[in-house]
């Protein structure tokens, strides 16, 4: 078992101990009792006790000593840790649109993974977003395991390396082991529908807001829903907000693609006139698959995408930012419940 | 109570025949003097065997013994009522007083009681019917002991008793009843104080902060450290009190709860305030 805060822990104990010595050299009004002859005491006022060598109210000492320690507990977090693995693998699998066959895919993976060995599929992201959502698979399953060996499934096509990837690469300490599968034929398919929508009521917008697509992008007054809108299954996104949010996303349909944009266009000015709005509305309303750049990635790339010496070990990775502790409730369930025992047992001795 | 004697103080002025000495002079055989015949005598009181030796008429005069009417003043104040489990106070007081009642019964002497202290003071007036001593037991034993009220005020109501018994552990207006009582004797009654004290007012089982029960703003601090200080104040006070009563022409005796009321009761009822040997 490890503690997530030890701190917690060591600051209980002291306080816990605090109870013990406040308990020992704590000063209390004596207890009254009638005596008809009183007015024969001497006319002082003694509140304090002296310190004694045996603790006052044994079991309410206990009880808070308990109730603090708990409480320390559960904010120190502690885990239990499940048995290791010698090695873990963290497979991502590409299922984007990339992807000649996804039963490709799924053949291969199932060939590499076995046991509790964790799959990311990832699809628009990128190699990218599938490196960060790899790395975030192994810190979670840090403990679990002595090393970790990262496996990327993906044609790996120009389109889906971007300039963040080498960063991102970097952070990963070991070697990746590519699997290529086929990636798909350029699709010259006539675009079916775009479905674009309009904004609503024709008032002011209520911010400005940037929207990129294809390299291009546009700082606008768009008018933009309040919601992250959902993303079908199988889509992909070819424009994004500025926050990272889909603005736009094209999905694969019988007579071509379906692709659904969510960039709400002021009434007002002259923005749908000018260039870099003409540029940004030519690539959103392009055929299908203009958007991913389907030559196969430069052999350079793809080695400095592979490089490094193997697997990682388990120590290397980094820990959860926000790990949790599924004892952490019970504990402070156990703290409340002892702090009201000794609420109730200090109300029955008042009585 | 059967064997004790409870005699009177000084001669008695009683009317009614009785046990003690009366300053009257009547017919009984126990010869006092002679007294010349006069005027409205009975003549059938003249001594004839005196006139036939010495020719003198003359009366043959003889102490009279008379009753003593008593009366029993209990304190039944909240702080006779203590300890609170065991109303030891109250039960030794209570106890006391019927058996001086039971006593001075025994003689022949009227017997009342006044219960004071307590919120309804309750009084029975002196009597010689045969119930008499059952009704003090069955009021005494009814009675629930608890109250503030002034006893001194209450003396009166036994003007008529030439006895008194004040049976109380004189921590409320024990100066009031001093003062009431050095009236009595100097009218010539008899004046007993009987100070009930319990063993645990000499030595407190329990320490820390004491209140008064009568006067609850009354809180002092009784620790280890204060207890020999307290028991000093409280000895004085008990030899102070008991001084000034014998001061004053009245009969002091200390009861304490652990002893038994029958060895009070003998304390009492002797003439000179000590147990008398059996």
């Amino acid at each position: 078992m490890t503690w997530l805060a030890p701190g917690y822990l060591v600051a209980g104990i002291a306080a816990a101990l605090g109870v013990l010595i406040l308990h020992l050299i704590v000063t209390r009004e004596p207890r009254t009792v009638p005596l008809p002859t009183a007015r024969f005491a001497a006319d002082v006022t003694a509140l304090a006790r002296p310190r004694a060598l045996k603790p006052s109210d044994v079991l309410l000492m206990v009880l808070r000593m308990l109730a603090v320690l708990a409480a320390a507990a559960a904010l120190a977090r502690p885990i239990v840790h499940p048995v290791r693995r010698p090695v873990v693998r963290i497979v991502l699998a590409d299922h984007s649109s990339a992807v000649a066959s996804t039963a490709e895919v799924g053949d291969s993976v199932r060939a590499i993974v076995s046991g509790s060995d964790s799959i990311v599929a990832f699809d628009s992201t990128g190699t990218s977003g599938a490196l960060i959502r790899g790395l975030r698979a192994a810190s979670a399953l840090r403990e679990r395991a002595d090393s970790f060996e990262l496996i990327l499934v993906s044609p790996l096509v120009r389109g889906q390396l971007d300039a963040a990837t080498d960063s991102i690469r970097s952070l990963w300490p070991g070697a990746v082991r590519l699997v290529r599968v086929r990636a798909a034929a350029p699709d010259s398919s006539r675009i079916a529908r775009v479905d674009w929508r309009e904004q609503q009521g024709g008032g002011a917008p209520r911010a400005v807001y940037a929207v990129s697509a294809g390299g291009e992008a546009v700082i606008a007054p768009f008018e933009r829903d309040s919601a992250p809108p959902v993303v079908p299954p199988g889509a992909m996104v070819v424009a994004r907000w500025i926050d990272g949010e889909p603005a736009a996303w094209e999905l694969p349909s019988a007579q071509g693609c379906e692709r659904t944009v969510r960039i709400g266009l002021p009434r007002r000015g002259d923005l749908a006139l000018t260039p870099r709005f003409q540029r940004l509305r030519a690539r959103l309303t392009g055929p299908c698959g203009a958007f991913l750049d389907r030559v196969p990635a430069d052999s350079t790339r793809v080695a400095a995408l592979a490089g490094g010496p193997g697997r990682v070990a388990a120590a290397a990775i980094a820990a959860p930012d926000l790990a949790t502790s599924r004892w952490t409730m019970w504990l402070l369930l156990v703290a409340f419940i002892l702090l009201l025992a000794e609420w109730m047992l200090r109300r029955r001795q008042a009585a | 109570m059967r064997g004790i004697h409870w005699p009177a103080r000084r001669v008695s002025r009683g009317n009614l025949h009785g046990a003690h000495r009366s300053r009257r002079v009547g017919s009984s055989p126990e010869f006092s003097e002679y007294r010349p015949y006069q005027q409205g005598d009975d003549p059938s009181r003249i001594d004839w065997r005196l006139f036939g030796r010495t020719e003198r008429v003359a009366i043959r005069l003889a102490h009279d013994d008379s009753s003593l009417r008593t009366g029993v003043v209990v304190d039944a104040s909240t702080s006779m009522a203590w300890p609170a489990e065991s109303l030891d106070k109250w039960r030794a007081a209570a106890a006391i007083a019927l058996g001086l009642c039971a006593v001075a019964f025994g003689e022949g002497d009227p017997v009342g009681l006044v219960i004071g202290g307590c919120a309804q003071p309750a009084v029975i007036p002196p009597g010689g019917r045969r119930d008499t001593v059952e009704r003090i037991r069955a009021r005494l034993v009814a009675l629930t002991p608890g109250g503030s009220t002034p006893l001194a005020p209450l003396l009166p109501q036994l003007r008529s008793c030439r006895r008194l018994a004040i049976v109380s552990d004189f921590l409320g207006d024990a100066h009031a009843l001093l003062e009431r009582s050095r009236e009595l004797v100097a009218q010539g009654r008899d004046v007993y104080a009987v100070h009930v004290v319990a063993d645990e007012e000499i030595t407190p089982g329990a320490l820390g902060i004491v209140v008064d029960p009568e006067h609850p703003e009354l809180r002092r601090t009784l620790d280890a450290d204060q207890l020999a200080s307290y028991r000093s104040r409280f000895e004085s006070w008990r030899a102070s009190l008991a001084e000034s009563w014998r001061h004053a022409g009245a009969s002091f005796t200390t009861a304490l709860t652990s002893e038994s009321p029958d060895r009070v009761i003998r304390r009492v009822t002797s003439p000179t305030g000590t147990e008398p040997r059996r």
